[in-house]
């Protein structure tokens, strides 16, 4: 897939309100208002109430389908209540398959909240011959309302084939989900590769400023965003007026910030190969990388996304703990730069029965907008902090739990 | 305007006292510790920085807990002295979040008939499709209530005054005939001001914010209040789980609407009860409703349920009306108003009318419509806090007007789909 240039013009002009709003504003008004007075009682406006319809909100929409390449994008109140929203549309005694590698909240909700429902994680690489084994026979039983994945995954950064899973999927009449968070539409456009949904959680690169807690969904078939608008105005989860006017605000840096920020990481996961006590580096941009080809033929650039494999867990949390510049704290994307150890952060929430959770010692890296030299400075001094720590104490045990991101 | 004289307050709803008066100025409330600021600052932020691994300082993500949402959730507990409420992002979410929270596949919930139209859809597209029964029934009638519960429901869902039909509900008595089930309130209509579901032996009580409590008509939300730890933590968990939790600044904007409830609150129901009775009077009004009239069908429960403020008994900011000529007369009716704006919410500075058949209920099948005492002709009005005097202008030149035949400005085709 080759980048379209156009991305930059859509990014900064599209919902802008130059032609719909009284006053010419370029940046489009904040509506901050529940309801819209009606000039008739039998014939509405375009908007009544903000719960179903609000200026601002199809502004974000708007702006958001045109860089999806979508027909249709609905706003979410969280990145959660995006996925739980595709999610509900499975009925009991459907399937659902989920793919190994998943956001905790995703495995929460999809085996919590499914009453009825078989919730099934199955691999999605191909076998040596290039088959999909487990995928056809989950599909050939029949039953499989969707298939949801993550690429790259959420945090061991494995690369799924988009066009390869949806022609498998599409021949048993099962929709395809891609939470595309962590590469947002500027770097990867799944509905362009045969994917019927994607997801973001906009909280992260979208919205981009670490300000906003917000959630999109986008599909190309207007059957599925009715239903999906409907249901969202009876269950009350659309994204209010100021988040959605923040959200587009964010998109319009979106360019530069990626190519900013993955520029870093990319220098970052390079330098960092050679780390002590690292036994791997994952990043989908190293061509040591094992989805590194398949990435770049559906992706144009590897994100701001970096893994660390520890060789102990006490190594790992080590790195965390002596981390300076770098912040402890979930969610990723945002301007600043952000360390965590998903076993006990993003994925801690991960429910029995559900996908293993990520190893304790992972370490996952998300690049922001700081000088590349200061970056690596502070994890050369973590490292070396790591290194003593490790050998001079044993670790302190974690103990509490953050459910979050 | 002065109101009607009120008789000597009987001794059972508790008279709106000081220290919780300052509640609504107060609770939640403190100087920001790193500045002195007196209005703490908006923490429009997703993420907390931790000092290291579990080293947060209450706030991880915004998703779970933020400050400023934390700020509202502690204020709206206060004021029904229970621990901090949970805020959504809308009273649906709310809603949804209560039911989810609290009902599994095979579970029964027994639905008070009048309740907000989104409630009845809630139930038909959500809960329907889970497994989990919905049964509506009428919270006045006896053996209805009786039957509801012979089904052993695990929530019991009452709205009182109920949505748009104003029929009260005598919460204590329901709570003592559902011992075994859990009782959610939705109070939004009286506020806590004007009712404390919990005192009267409610489990939840659930509010839309969007209405009185914001009250200014900018933002969405929605709260549950309770005491019970163990049910508020599944609550939290739930709303943690689907993601709709408030945002903070819609929370920061309605804990600013929560500092002159009081006073805005008074002033709605006065004015309500005024325009009423001045509704009442008028030739072409067939019947008007307020339960501060009169002729209110359940004025003793009103009389005997309802909180006192400092001038009056708080009966609430809503009067619906049936006019003369009913569905086409109100057609016109609406038509007309020009200072009154046709407009779904309620609770909002500005008086609003809505056609609650083809608005705010236009989702509920017509024939539970019927049942529930929601006729086509019904107008519900929200008074706001304009002069009463120049509402009831307003008012008694469209209710002329309704009884003209020209024809309305639009066509008398009502969409089903548009309700919100």
């Amino acid at each position: 897939m080759s980048a379209s240039p156009s991305r930059w013009t859509t990014s900064v002009r599209t919902g802008s309100a130059v032609e719909t709003d009284p006053y010419r504003a370029t940046s489009a008004p904040l509506y901050q208002t529940a309801t819209f007075a009606q000039e008739s009682p039998t014939e509405f406006g375009e908007f009544d109430y903000t719960r179903t319809d609000n200026p601002t909100r199809r502004s974000t929409e708007a702006l958001l389908a045109e860089l999806e390449g979508a027909a249709h994008a609905l706003c979410y109140a969280s990145g959660m209540a995006a996925i739980a929203a595709v999610l509900r549309l499975v009925q009991p005694g459907e399937r659902v398959l989920l793919g190994r590698d998943l956001y905790g909240g995703t495995q929460r909700f999809a085996h919590g909240h499914l009453p009825g429902v078989q919730v099934e994680h199955v691999d999605l690489e191909p076998d040596e011959f290039g088959r999909r084994v487990q995928l056809e026979a989950a599909l050939r039983r029949g039953g499989v309302r969707l298939v949801l994945f993550e690429t790259p995954s959420n945090p061991r950064l494995a690369i799924t084939d988009i066009a390869a899973v949806a022609a498998i999927a599409h021949r048993h009449d099962a929709l395809v989900v891609v939470d595309g968070t962590v590469m947002t539409p500027w770097l990867q456009r799944p509905l362009d590769l045969g994917a019927d949904v994607v997801i973001h959680s906009a909280t992260k690169g979208l919205a981009g400023h670490g300000d906003v807690t917000a959630g999109v969904v986008a599909t190309q078939s207007a059957e599925l965003a009715e239903t999906l608008q409907k249901k969202r105005n009876t269950d009350g989860s659309a994204l209010a007026p100021f988040e959605s006017w923040l959200l587009a605000r964010g998109v319009r840096t979106l360019g530069v910030r990626i190519e900013r920020a993955q520029a870093t990481a990319l220098q970052l996961a390079k330098a960092l190969q050679r780390g002590p006590g690292l036994e791997a580096v994952h990043y989908p941009g190293l061509e040591s990388h094992p989805g590194h080809a398949l990435h770049q033929s559906q992706a144009t650039g590897a994100g701001v996304l970096i893994t660390l494999e520890a060789d102990t867990a006490e190594r790992a949390e080590a790195l965390v703990r002596g981390a300076r510049l770098f912040s402890t704290a979930v969610s990723f994307g945002g301007v600043s730069s952000s360390i965590s150890l998903p076993h006990h952060m993003s994925h801690a929430s991960v429910p029995r029965g559900a996908a293993p959770r990520p190893g304790e010692n992972l370490v996952r890296l998300s690049i922001g907008l700081e000088s590349p030299d200061d970056l690596l400075e502070d994890l050369r001094q973590a490292m070396s902090h790591a290194s003593r720590h490790v050998v001079a104490e044993p670790s302190q045990r974690v103990a509490a739990v953050s459910n979050s991101d | 305007m002065s109101p009607r004289p009120t008789t000597t307050p009987p001794p059972a709803p508790r008279r709106t006292g000081t220290s919780e008066r300052t509640a609504y100025v107060r609770a939640g409330r403190r100087p920001d510790p790193s500045t002195g600021a007196v209005v703490a600052p908006i923490h429009q932020t997703t993420t907390f920085a931790q000092a290291g691994l579990g080293g947060d300082l209450g706030f991880t993500y915004s998703r779970a807990g933020n400050p400023t949402v934390a700020a509202l959730e502690e204020a709206l507990g206060a004021l029904e002295g229970a621990p901090p409420a949970v805020c959504h992002k809308t009273g649906m979410a709310a809603i949804t979040a209560l039911f989810l929270g609290v009902l599994q596949g095979g579970d029964r919930v027994a639905i008070a008939r009048a309740v907000y139209g989104g409630t009845v859809r809630l139930a038909r597209e959500i809960l329907d499709p889970l497994g989990i029964e919905a049964t509506f029934f009428d919270p006045t009638d006896a053996e209805s209530v009786d039957a509801a519960l012979a089904g052993a429901p695990r929530l019991v869902f009452i709205e009182t005054p109920a949505n748009p039909t104003l029929e009260l509900v005598d919460v204590a008595a329901i709570a003592a005939r559902a011992a075994g089930a859990l009782l959610a309130v939705d109070n939004t209509f009286q506020t806590p001001l004007g009712l404390q579901p919990l005192e009267l032996g409610a489990d939840v009580s659930v509010y839309s914010t969007t209405k009185f409590i914001e009250g200014h008509d900018a933002t969405l939300g929605g709260a549950l209040v309770a005491r019970d730890e163990a049910l508020l933590t599944r609550l939290r968990r739930i709303t943690k789980s689907v993601g709709s939790t408030q945002s903070p600044f819609e929370a920061w904007l309605t804990l600013r609407g929560l500092t002159t409830l009081p006073l805005r609150y008074e002033q709605h129901c006065e004015s309500a009860l005024v325009v009423a009775e001045a509704l009442e009077a008028h030739p072409f009004t067939e019947t008007v409703r307020h339960p501060g009239l009169a002729s209110f069908p359940q004025r003793e429960l009103a009389e005997q349920q309802h909180r006192f403020g400092r001038r009056i008994q708080l009966h609430g900011g809503i009067v619906t009306l049936q006019i003369r000529g009913g569905f086409d007369a109100a057609v016109r009716f609406l038509g007309s108003l020009r200072l009154v704006l046709v407009a779904e919410n309620l609770g909002a500075p500005g008086t609003l009318a809505t056609h609650p058949a083809s608005m705010t209920h236009g989702d509920v099948p017509a024939d539970q419509r019927k049942a529930a005492g929601i006729d086509e002709g019904l107008v519900r009005l929200s008074i706001g806090l304009e002069d009463p005097a120049d509402l009831i202008a307003d008012l008694c030149r469209a209710l002329d007007a309704s009884q003209r035949e020209t024809p309305s400005r639009g066509s008398a085709k009502v969409s089903e789909e548009v309700a919100s």
